[in-house]
């Protein structure tokens, strides 16, 4: 019996930080307003953070906030105040991965520290050094395997959190500079428009078709599970803070159940495989999880676009005494289409058939996106309960 | 204060070519923990060698040992058995980039100085003073930096410092052998153009630690001289791995030149031009902070509103029926409350009625509950509900 790491998933916003806790996730880490990374994320207002704080209380879950956006010299005249808002709002750890922001956090709170995966960090000893300046834990690179990880974690004696699931950067996390250069948009402070995802043409082969070189195949560490437990890692993190909810409430609930499993057999591993594949990818690697990354393998460089079998239409957010439900619809669909519905706590789809109304109760046939339907339901359903629309010909 | 003229060199013939050009400052670069060196098969021994070489033929020349490598826990002894080495004999500088590297500089070649160069970040005053608190007495500044943060930096931090003057900029470093993915030769430069933004010429490395990508154009300071000067950096680097020795020469001898005159903007733009045509690239001085991303972060039309909140945001609307909005914090209902299109203009209500979903009136809105309202003209998707503060 091995201890279960934490599960850390992405709070894009403050709906997102509920369904995480919903769906399992034992924390999150979500931005506010400011000093993150994730810029055309919605992130939370400080009031929401609150909130969330609260809420991640109640359930004895956790909030990380990230301020992982690399300080310059101009922003360091309102960080005491933002980090002052944080030590009100009782944050349970801030991530970091600028030296001076770690210094001045240690001067203007009392949160616990966390440092960010942009850090680079793959070795034991740059642990210890950043140990030093008052980091409680690592988010390692991506480039380091399990192994390496937990020999981070035993020799520097400190909590190492590593991602397990998402997109990944082909470049060190912190050390690419591609969207500064190529759009005068700076990639290590929320910026990063993805050059790195362009076809490039090779000049001296001019007949070649352009290959995408640095196209990334998205991470996927579920069939470690075992392995991570047995290592003994304390945190394994999913990528995302913008993807969508169903992106959310279904690789959190599968790599809840993976953690919560005691012996995983392999036709447990492959449905969690299958399962994770429904969802928008650019085809899945294991990334430097159990060896280094190959290239061959773990990058996209013929690329056909996005694989999904299933695609998010909303999200059920009310239920009223009528035992109305009430979603807010992200895709436009028809109403003879098959649904189905992704549940906390269950793995299994639950299928919809039923009538689709407007609020003034007007019957539907086809549903736009950004719109609010109501309906009923034979099988009861929970709030945060995702409705989706399974793909046959993927 | 003079500025050294520093550049690397991985072979007895750079060494005395460029020693020949002007360079003041050689950074041995053919150690297996130079993150691209060119000479990957070159072993423990060459690299003590050319130290020796150096310090015979040329007594004078600051010496120091690129040790820029992304540091992964298998490498830690050797690292340690090479600084055992060198600190026999006299290295003046180890540079690094990973703080786990600093701690062996300092355990085991502690006549060495620890300079930290970093491909990006440590943008800050407090973060350079943290790493002066570490132990590091020499830093390469990144080219991020605008002159005004650089002479500031300066003047408040007693160390050496650095900063790359000319060469390729690099801008990507990853871990996976990407060139090797698609059966192209590593050790090699390759010139790729991107297929979305024709004109842009990328090149690519791909040596033991990984793959390296360089900018479609090169940094060149000789333009901004006169402001160079005046910062009183201790070392100018010249990064022109992998170019033949004859252009790296004549760009030491240029920027030597330029150093020791104070020639005009006319003379230093054929400079300029005279080394584009050398290398058939075009360059610029860098990128000095004038991202879009900062533009965004400090336009005051994007930042959080003043004086008010917002309290809710658009779901849905049935014309002439309803708006529907999520509340994003608890509000009170108050004849205040109006609605602020995404082209920021103001809708407001004679007199707002809000209500839940089953039509019954509200006065107090739950975070996270869905409202109704009434329909308005002007809504739209990324409409929110407002309420001065």
């Amino acid at each position: 019996m091995f201890n279960k790491p934490e599960l850390v998933a992405p709070g894009g916003n403050f709906e997102k930080v509920k369904i995480a806790f919903t769906y399992g996730a034992d924390a999150v880490y979500l931005g506010v307003e400011e000093f993150g990374l994730r810029k055309s994320a919605q992130n939370l207002t400080f009031l929401q953070l609150h909130e969330a704080v609260e809420l991640a209380n109640t359930l004895n879950k956790k909030v990380y906030v990230v301020l992982n956006g690399y300080t310059f010299q101009d922003d360091l005249e309102k960080l005491p105040y933002f980090l002052e808002k944080l030590e009100s709002a009782k944050v349970h750890a801030l991530i970091i991965s600028d030296l001076g922001t770690m210094r001045m956090a240690k001067k203007y709170s009392t949160r616990p520290l966390h440092t960010s995966t942009q850090a680079s960090i793959s070795n034991w000893k740059a642990a210890e050094e950043w140990k030093k300046v008052g980091a409680k834990r690592v988010v390692v690179a991506r480039e380091c395997d399990i192994t390496e990880c937990k020999e981070i974690q035993e020799k520097a004696d400190i909590e190492v959190e590593t991602f397990v699931h998402g997109a990944m950067c082909v470049s060190y996390s912190g050390k690419c500079t591609i969207s500064n250069y190529s759009s005068g948009r700076d990639s290590n402070r929320g910026g990063c428009i993805q050059t790195c995802r362009h076809p490039f043409e090779f000049n001296n082969e001019p007949n070649e078709d352009p290959v995408y070189l640095m196209n990334a195949k998205d991470l996927m560490g579920v069939s470690l599970i075992p392995e991570i437990k047995k290592a003994g890692l304390h945190s394994l993190k999913i990528e995302g803070r913008m993807k969508s909810n169903l992106y959310l409430a279904n690789t959190v609930s599968i790599y809840r159940d993976a953690i919560d499993t005691n012996v995983l057999t392999d036709n447990q591993i492959d449905t969690y495989e299958t399962k994770l594949k429904t969802i928008s990818n650019r085809g899945f690697t294991d990334g430097s999880l159990h060896k280094k990354a190959d290239a061959k393998e773990s990058v996209s460089s013929k690329w056909n676009g996005y694989s999904k079998g299933s695609i998010y239409l909303g999200t059920i957010k009310h239920k009223d005494d009528q035992n109305f439900y009430y979603a807010e619809i992200k895709g436009t669909f028809h109403s003879s289409e098959n649904l189905e519905v992704l549940m906390p706590n269950q793995l299994q789809n639950i299928p919809l058939n039923t009538e689709l109304f407007t609020l003034s109760n007007q019957k539907l046939e086809r549903v736009r996106q950004n719109s609010i339907v109501k309906f009923k339901s034979n099988t009861p359903l929970e709030l945060y309960s995702i409705l989706q629309k399974p793909l046959f010909n993927s | 204060m003079t500025s050294k003229l520093t550049t690397f060199i991985s072979s007895e013939k750079e060494l005395h070519d460029y020693v020949k050009a002007g360079a003041t400052h050689l950074i041995i670069d053919n150690t297996p923990y130079s993150n691209r060196s060119l000479k990957p098969e070159s072993t423990l021994q060459n690299t003590i060698s050319l130290f020796k070489t150096c310090q015979t033929k040329y007594p004078d020349i600051k010496l120091s040992l690129n040790c820029d490598v992304i540091l992964h826990n298998h490498m830690i002894d050797d690292i340690i058995s090479l600084f055992k080495l060198l600190n026999d004999i006299n290295c003046h500088h180890i540079r690094f980039q990973d703080l786990g590297i600093l701690t062996l500089i300092k355990d085991y070649c502690p006549k060495a100085t620890p300079c930290y160069i970093s491909e990006t970040g440590s943008n800050n005053i407090e973060s350079l003073k943290q790493l002066v608190e570490l132990g590091v007495e020499c830093i390469q500044f990144t080219n991020e930096l605008p002159f005004n943060h650089i002479q500031q930096f300066e003047n408040e931090l007693n160390i050496e410092t650095q900063l790359q003057v000319h060469g390729h900029i690099l801008i990507q470093h990853s871990h996976r052998q990407l060139l090797s993915g698609i059966n192209k030769a590593a050790f090699t430069f390759h010139q790729t153009e991107d297929h979305n933004f024709k004109g842009r010429f990328y090149h690519f490395y791909e040596g033991q630690h990984g793959t390296f990508m360089f900018g479609h154009f090169d940094r060149c300071l000789l333009e901004e001289i006169s402001r160079l000067k005046k910062c009183n950096i201790t070392d100018w680097i010249i990064d022109f791995r992998g170019l033949n020795n004859d252009i790296i020469s004549q760009c030491i001898t240029t920027y030597q030149k330029t150093a020791k005159t104070d020639l005009n903007k006319t003379n230093l733009t054929q400079y300029k031009l005279n080394l584009e045509i050398l290398t058939k690239r075009p360059s610029k001085a860098g990128f000095f902070i004038s991202n879009k991303t900062d533009i965004d972060w400090r336009d005051e039309k994007k930042q959080p509103l003043k004086n008010k909140q917002v309290v809710a945001q658009f779901l849905d609307t049935e014309k002439p029926n309803y708006l529907v909005m999520e509340a994003i914090h608890k509000f009170e209902v108050t004849d205040n409350l109006y609605l602020l299109t995404p082209e920021n203009k103001e809708l407001h209500y004679n007199t707002i009625s809000i209500s839940n979903l089953t039509d019954s009136n509200l006065t107090v809105c739950q975070s996270g509950e869905m409202i109704k309202l009434p329909w308005i003209k002007g809504i739209m998707p990324g409409t929110k509900l407002i309420q001065p503060i």
